[in-house]
Parts: structure tokens; sequence; C-alpha cells
């Protein structure tokens, strides 16, 4: 049992001109309150439980479960469902809010947006989400529902081809099974699993709420206390280790696919295996592997040029590296004709940079883009609570991660170079017209 | 926030929202001239080009890592067609220069970017390359052909070329896959040039004072005449004779289906009638709260999206849907029951008021965004319109549940364009499969 007193603390920015409330709640449910003078209020309720999470065991138990694929983005979409028969969404429409939700590889997330009193729209949060009340019917309607969103994202030339790399990158690792799972695999889910799921993760020290806006802490701390419980139950889930028996390897180097597309679409996936386990660390790696993407792939610097110049690859080319606890990732995504040469070069590139080293105006120009973006994401509600969310999930601290991106130096970036990009690491994705189109 | 207009000098009018509350602010100039379908293709192609080099900046690179030395400015150029015009739009976001620790005049810096692009382009000068226009019409009828990727959005603009018919002033994609392939540099070159002889727009959101900006322009612009003539503008709601139907097949999973309607109202200086049809379609298919979603989606289980939406510039309410092949019937069934209720009455107080307030906070919602508010006010200014976001959302408190009854009672199905999914089989059938 955890103790049963309210822990207040506040985090501050002098360099962003920001701050905010951290609540510990006696429930056991963190309370981010960040003060926005905006017009949009954005709050999330989200749980530390997403599509990576499908074996578990439950409290008392040495038992491992093993849910269907997609349960976790099944039960997002039921727990708008409550008991009398109404439904979530038409409760914070009459509130003026407008209400969602998401589900992803590490969490779940259940928002609304409001501009106008959100009390009430807080209250809603809370209690929906801590209210689960699944049916046999309820659940049987929603498979038609979800099997409909299944079949329009395996139409999505760009999702298949995301998903192609990851199943290439990962024997084992559960990032591989999409997020919504399969018609076959959400048809074999119950009231049953869906609670055995609840259970398992939806505990409130295992969550958090967030609240971007016009708003005062100690308001939206009166408004939680009257929706939550005043101690926090035990809570133990016991993790199955099955992403730990991943290769250093990429099980499959080359993945192909055909669709309906006009011309190859492409994701090169460099498969990361360090992972740093102190938070710190890992976003300090975060952010230095995002200043080296900068230097090598960003449309200002040579590579993107020349390839784009050589009409090798299509205005369509982004980039971006992915870390969290249990997996880290660098992917280049982009639209070409031949998309193994783009590879080829990209590899040359890195190879030639090898030998003469990266450029430390490079570093610098990087550095300031990634500083500025980090800026500017404090212009909206809603990306101040989603990053908080992200921050939470990986017990990092948000503010402080303009002066992480500060710390950084040219020699942690010329480090992190020599160690990634290895050859026997490194996915390629390729969605193709079909043949007949 | 404090909006103001004022002329900067001949041929220059500057309009600013300046407020503190943001840490990147927004800058956009236009230039706009009245719409042709030719010039709809060398318009896509003067703006790729205007993006590949400068004078001063003499490649794409040079310019985007003189971006990213002003703390990742970031410019889009693009050709934006309303009503009757057409108009070429440059919009940047600047870091406001408190946040910049080494003293840069980013906003400063990026005038003379956009100052660079406009006057002196790559395009214009005597070396220029012309493989780079060759390039700019391989990328933009790769862009086009690249729309078949996401059927929606293919099914959606299909249904709007079937409600505009064939004397719309602006292409079908096939057609305009023509006119880009046959573009000359002789095309572009026109182009730019009327372009530049129209009065220059500028649109600025953030914390630098409307004076300052304005002592900017006028430095930076001093050698160019820009012209004095604003081409008149106009829309009219599109409306066809006869209702049009096209069905297409295609190798995908889920089929889509999407249905235009004529509301007969859009924006306008002297109707407000079109805020009647902004409340009908959200209460018919708008939010989560709305008719499709409760009916369609929750309680029929028929689809996982089937929503409408409402073009102010056309009056036109188009509907989409993801379906099962064999359930068009069905779906389209259920979407026209929802919209007859309406016109029936049978609108709920509480229906009535989550939309309401659901258009209210969308309004509301703009003050948060420098480029959506930018967006607003050119929408409205390009008309001749000079409604705030304040004055919206009171003509919005005007609408009455006859209003909307009434504009539904008038509302007709005029053209429905669907996708074949060749993949399909429906769950069930899959299930069997298994």
């Amino acid at each position: 049992m955890s103790k049963n007193t309210l822990e207040r603390s506040v985090l501050k920015s002098s360099l962003l001109s920001e701050e905010y409330t951290l609540f510990s709640h006696p429930s056991g449910l963190k309370i981010y309150v960040f003060p926005k003078n905006l017009t949009t209020t954005y709050a999330i309720m989200g749980v530390r439980y997403g599509s990576l999470n499908n074996r578990f065991s439950l409290l008392g138990s040495d038992e491992m479960l093993t849910v269907p694929d997609g349960i976790a983005h099944f039960l997002e979409h039921k727990l708008f469902t409550n008991e009398d028969g109404s439904d979530s969404f038409e409760r914070f429409a009459q509130y003026g809010a407008d209400a969602n939700a998401y589900t992803s590889f590490n969490k779940t997330a259940y928002l609304f947006s409001c501009t106008d009193d959100c009390a009430d729209a807080l209250g809603e949060l809370i209690d929906f989400v801590t209210h689960p009340y699944f049916t046999d019917s309820s659940v049987a309607s929603e498979v038609g529902i979800i099997a409909e969103e299944i079949k329009m994202y395996d139409d999505s030339p760009s999702d298949r081809c995301f998903y192609g790399m990851l199943e290439g990158m990962y024997e084992h690792h559960s990032i591989r099974r999409n997020i919504c799972g399969s018609v076959d695999s959400i048809s074999q889910i119950t009231k049953e699993t869906l609670y055995d799921c609840y259970n398992a993760f939806y505990n409130l020290g295992n969550m958090a709420l967030i609240v971007c806006g016009d708003v005062d802490p100690d308001d939206i701390l009166a408004i939680a206390n009257a929706h939550l419980p005043k101690s926090a139950p035990e809570f133990t889930t016991l993790a199955d280790n099955e992403n730990k028996n991943e290769s250093d390897k990429v099980f499959i180097p080359y993945v192909e696919q055909e669709m309906q597309v006009a011309k190859p679409i492409f994701n090169i996936g460099f498969k990361d295996i360090s992972i740093p386990e102190d938070p710190t660390e890992r976003l300090k790696k975060d952010a230095a592997m995002a200043i080296l993407d900068e230097m090598i792939f960003s449309r200002a610097g040579k590579l993107y040029n020349d390839l784009f110049e050589r009409d090798v690859i299509s205005p369509h080319f982004s980039y971006g590296y992915s870390i969290n606890k249990s997996v880290a990732y660098n992917s280049v995504a982009g639209e070409a004709d031949d998309p193994r040469l783009v590879l080829e070069e990209i590899l040359h590139y890195i190879e030639r940079l090898s030998s003469e080293g990266l450029s430390e105006e490079d570093f610098l120009r990087g550095k300031r883009v990634m500083y500025s973006e980090f800026v500017k994401s404090f212009d909206s509600t809603d990306n101040i609570a989603n990053n908080l969310l992200a921050f939470f999930c990986e017990d990092g601290e948000l503010l402080s991660y303009a002066e992480i991106i500060e710390s950084v130096t040219f020699d942690d970036v010329r480090a992190l170079f020599k160690e990634s990009f290895s050859p026997d690491r490194i996915t390629l994705s390729v969605v193709k017209p079909l043949k007949n189109l | 926030m404090f909006f103001c207009k004022d002329t900067v000098r001949d041929g220059i009018e500057l309009s600013v929202i300046e407020c503190n509350k943001f840490k990147a602010g927004v800058i956009a100039f236009s230039l706009t001239l009245p719409l042709s379908r030719a010039a709809v293709a060398h318009g896509l192609i003067l703006s790729g080009l205007l993006r590949r080099g400068t004078l001063n900046y003499p490649s794409m690179a040079a310019l985007n890592r003189r971006l990213d030395e002003l703390y990742g400015s970031y410019i889009e150029v693009k050709s934006v067609h309303l009503g009757a015009n057409m108009s070429l739009v440059l919009t940047a976001e600047v870091l406001d220069n408190k946040y910049i620790p080494d003293g840069t005049d980013a906003l400063g810096g990026v005038i003379d970017v956009i100052a660079d692009i406009l006057l002196h382009p790559l395009l214009s000068s005597e070396s220029f390359d012309k493989r780079l226009l060759d390039q700019e019409i391989r990328i933009a009828l790769d862009n086009l052909g690249a729309e078949i990727n996401n059927t929606r959005v293919y099914s959606v603009r299909r249904c709007s070329e079937l409600m505009r018919g064939e004397t719309s002033r602006y292409p079908t994609v096939s057609e305009l896959k023509e006119l880009v392939a046959s573009t000359t540099y002789e095309d572009v070159l026109a182009l730019r040039e009327k372009t530049l002889s129209t009065p220059l727009e500028v649109f600025y959101i953030g914390s630098t004072p409307s004076d300052k900006i304005a002592d900017k322009l006028r430095a930076t612009f001093a050698s160019h005449p820009f012209g004095l003539a604003y081409a008149p503008n106009s829309v009219s709601p599109l409306r066809r004779e006869s209702f049009a139907e096209a069905r297409e097949k295609m190798p995908v999973s889920q089929s889509k289906l999407a249905m235009g309607f004529s509301s007969g109202v859009c924006i306008s200086k002297d109707d407000d009638g079109y805020y009647a049809a902004l409340m009908l379609n959200e209460l018919f298919g708008g939010s989560a709260s709305s008719k499709l979603f409760v009916n369609v989606r929750e309680r029929m289980s028929l689809c996982y999206y089937c929503a409408s939406s409402f073009s102010i510039y056309t009056g036109v309410m188009t509907v989409s849907s993801g379906i099962e092949a064999d359930k068009l019937d069905v779906v389209k069934g259920a979407i026209l029951e929802q919209l007859e209720e309406i016109k029936k009455g049978n609108i709920s107080d509480s229906e009535f008021s989550a939309a309401r307030k659901s258009i209210l906070h969308g309004y509301r919602q703009l003050y948060d965004s420098p480029f959506d508010l930018q967006a607003f006010y050119s929408g409205r200014m390009a008309f001749g319109i000079d409604d705030t976001v304040e004055s919206c959302t009171d003509k919005l408190m005007q609408v009455t549940k006859d209003d909307v009854i009434a504009l539904a009672n008038k509302i007709t199905l005029d053209a429905l364009f669907f996708i074949e999914g060749e993949l399909g089989g429906g769950a069930d059938e899959e299930d069997e499969n298994e």
C-alpha cells in the first residue's frame, strides 16, 4: 500500500519561461497541471499500457497470460461505454468538450480539449476511465467497427511499409505486431480478457492525469480529489520478458509488399540495440540522435540534396529516431523509383562521413534546429500535454529537455555515429506498385 | 490580441495580429490574380521552382541552410485557389526573437529570404538550369498520381469533381496532369511576371510591433513596384442540375463512399445563411456526437468512420465513409435516413446544444494557432468580408433549430462516388476463411 499523502512539486524552466505543478496524489495518480495562457484547455488521462504489453500476470498470480493482439486498442474503444448505457463521447459533447483517445505501442491516452469551463469534462474523464463496463454484446458490436479500422490501415501503403520495417527488424519483439491487431485476433477478445487487461494495467499508480491550459493547479486538484479514491490499492503487474530475446541483428533485411501505389515507397530501419536504463541518459541519447539525424538526413544537407537533384528520391522524405524503455530504432522514409539505390547511397554517404569525419558546423546547425523545434512545441496545449504524457511513460521530465539538448556535445554525437548504422542492423521495407496497375 | 490593417506603401498592405503568447510567429505574403485552368498548373510549377534557390542562396541546400541558421525557420511556397482567384502564398514560421539566445534577428532574416525568393529567384536568372523545370513537372505529376495511395482522399476529390461538373474554372486532376505536362519555361515566367504586378498582402501574427514590420517591408521591397489593382473575387454555391454518380474498382480491402450534397449557401458578404449549414453539418456528421457517428457507426456498426464536412467556399457538404463493398446500399440508406430525421425536425435540444458548442469550440481554438488565424482572416478578406472570430460566433448563436430544418429540406444529394474494394469481403467472411 502506498502512502496516503499528497506531494506537490513545481518544475520550472527560465529558458522557456514555463512551469508546471506535479502532484503525487494519494490515489497513486500523478497529476500534471501546466498553466498556459492559451484559449484551449487540453486534458489527458494516460496509462502506461499499449500494444507492447500483451503478456503479463495478474496480481497474486505467477501465471503469464497472453492476450490477443490489438486488445489495448480494443479496450480504449470500449471504455467510452458506461454502465448506464450512456456513451462518454456524448457527455463530453454536452460539456462542449471535444473528446478522443489513442493507443500507441507503450501507452493509451484518453483526452479532451475545451475552450469553456472544463470542470465537468475533467470529472467525466476521470470517471469513465476509472469505471470500466464491458458486456458480451457491447464487445461483439465493437468487433465490426474495429475490423473496418483495421482494413482502413491495411489499405494504407505508408502504414504497411512502416510495419514491414518493424517486422523485418524484430523477430520476437511485440512491436512487430499491429497496434490494432488483426480481424482474426480481435474476434478472440471477450469481456473477461478486457477486464484482465484493465485490472493488470489501469491502476492509478500506472497512470497520469495531465491538464494544460488557462487553469489553476489547486482548482484542478480539487476536481481530481472529488473523483479519485483517497488511497492507492496494491498494484503489481509482472512484465513479460519476451522482448529481451531479441537478436542484435535484424530478422529480415529486405521486406517487400505490393499494393496500390503510384510509385514505390520505402522505410529504412536502423535497429538500435543500446538502450540506456537511466531515463536521463535515454533522453540524452534521444536528443543526440535527433541532432545526428539532422546532420545526416536534413533538407539542408548534402545527402538529401544530392539524391533529390539526381531524382533518386522525391521530396517526400522524412526521418526520425524513436526510443523507449524497450525498443529503439532510427528510420528514414520516402518515395523512390529504386529504394535499394537509396539505401546504397545512404550507406556510401555514411561511409564517406566515417572516413572524412562529421562537420562541426552541421552539428551546430542540427542543435539549433532541435532547440527551435522544442521551444515551438510549447505553443500548443495539445503538444505540451502529449509530451508530458510521453515523458511520464519514460520517467523523464519535460522541461529539462532543453538543457539536455544544450548538453549534447560534438563528441557525444561523433561517438553515437560510430555505433549506429551498422549494416547488419538495417531493414529496407518497400511497398511496390501492383504489377498490373 | 490586437488586430490592425494598414497600407505600408502603394501596393503593400499589412495586417497584423500583435500578441505575446506564441513562441513562434507566422508571416504570410500573398499575391493574387484571377484563376484560370492553365494558371492552376503553372502556379503549381512556379511555387516549386521558387523554392529551388535564389541569387543569394543559389541552391535548395543553400536556401534551407540559411533557414536553419535562422533557428529552424520554415518557408512554404504554394499556390492557393479561392473562388475566382488564385494566390501565390509564401508562409513562414519564425521563432520569436526573445527565445533566440545569440541575438539572431530571425524574423528580419526570414523577410529577407522571402524577398529574395520573390524578387531574385534562380528561375529569373539568365543561367537558370531548365532541368529544374523538368524536375518540378515530374514532381507535380508524381504528386498528382500518388493520390491513389489514399483512397479516402481520392474518393472525396472525385466526388467534388462530379459536383463541379465540366464547366468548372478549376481543372479535374486528369486535365491538370495534361496542363502540367505541357507547361513551358515561358508559361512560368509569364505567371511570375503577372503575379508580381499585383498588390502584395502581408499578414503577421506575433510579438513584433506592426510599425517595425512595416519599416522592414518598406526597406526590403523598396525597389519593386507592386500593382495597385486588386482582382475582384466572388464565390457562389455549387449546385448540379442532375444527380451524378461514378464508380471505380480498386485492389483495396475497404470500399470508400463519398456523397456530395448541395446546400445552396456559401460564404458571402451579404448572406449569413451558411451558418445554418455549419450547424446542419455538425449535427449530421461533424463530430462524435453527430447522427452519423452515433447511428451509422455506433448503433449499426457499419463502419469505422462516417463523417461529413462542409466547405464554406462551395456550399457542399460531403459525407465520407469506409465500408464493405456489399453494404453500399445499406450505408447509403442509413446516411440518407439520418438526413431525413433532421428534415423532419428530429433534433433534440441536447443534440442542438452539443453541435453549437462544438462549432464555438472550433472557432475559439483559432486563437491558439497563428496558422489557423491567418487562414481564417485571409479566407474572409479575400472576399471583402470583415468578420472576426467574435462576430462569427455571434452569428452562429443566432441560428435556430428551424433554420437548420429549413436548410435541410433544401439540401440535395447531387453526386456520389464509390470505390469498390476488390480485396474486401466482410469481417464475417474472413472469419469463416480462417
